[in-house]
């Protein structure tokens, strides 16, 4: 921790909290992020089964080739093609739409400018409002792989 | 639970700092790309990196996203994020390989 001080490294966590805080990046976010999530799950779910991508191709009556592009999130897949990748992974594909997080950051926004508003300044650590972030959903359901 | 733990060096506001190139040259979809391409990384096992926009150069990993690249370095479960640039030609050049490497000695130094 304190070798990581010296070096003055910015940690991602960090980066990324900071990008949240633009609203045009949380829309590009949402656009983007569903593409990586299903390549993880994908990923997870074929290693944990010991299959090569040319494994799983065959089983999902697919080419090797786009199951590359689909791990690395650069392939717009139908969700015949997805329902047929679940199967062959053991798994079903479950669909959930949630509500977007803007709420959570209109909110964060507004109590910033009414604190600043009023004038008020406030002692470090004086706060008791602490933000939950909303529950994100998960793409694939896995059934009897680890 | 991330496999690896992500950092970039040099900090923000510090000469050829990652995080400020991204900033300043990215609109927030490619910003989004990188972002989720890092987070994709420090998940998954390193033997299961075997995604069309990442490639190893000279002892560097290379990110790809439209026009740019990103040069990290792996270290004890550490990815660290040394150079962020706008892709100038189709071969990686040796300018943005040299800055990785400096970068690079300056972070193990301490």
């Amino acid at each position: 921790m304190k070798e990581d001080k010296m070096r003055k490294v910015t940690s991602f966590e960090e980066f990324e909290t900071e990008l949240l805080n633009n609203s045009e990046y949380r829309k590009a976010e949402r656009r983007v992020k569903p593409y990586y999530d299903l390549a993880l799950e994908i990923i997870k779910l074929r290693a944990s089964l010991k299959l090569t991508q040319k494994d799983l191709a065959e089983k999902a009556g697919t080419y090797q080739s786009r199951i590359s592009k689909i791990e690395s999130s650069e392939f717009d897949i139908r969700l015949s093609t997805l329902i047929n990748i679940a199967e062959a992974l053991g798994s079903q594909v479950q669909i959930r739409f949630i509500p977007t997080n803007e709420s959570y950051y209109a909110q964060k926004e507004n109590i910033y400018h009414q604190l600043f508003a009023s004038e008020v300044v406030s002692q470090a650590g004086s706060s008791n409002t602490a933000w939950v972030e909303p529950k994100r959903s998960i793409s694939m359901h896995g059934q009897g792989v680890a | 639970m991330a496999l690896w733990n992500l950092e970039f060096f040099p900090s923000e506001g510090e000469r050829s700092s990652p995080t400020d190139t991204l900033k300043r040259l990215c609109n927030p979809t490619e910003q989004a790309e990188f972002v989720q391409k890092f987070k994709t990384l420090g998940e998954l096992e390193h033997k299961n990196w075997t995604f069309k926009w990442l490639k190893p150069v000279k002892g560097f990993y290379q990110v790809t996203q439209g026009n740019f690249r990103a040069y990290f370095h792996i270290n004890n479960k550490k990815i660290v994020i040394l150079h962020f640039c706008r892709k100038v030609t189709q071969k990686a050049r040796d300018e943005d390989i040299n800055i990785s490497e400096a970068n690079w000695r300056r972070y193990e130094r301490g």
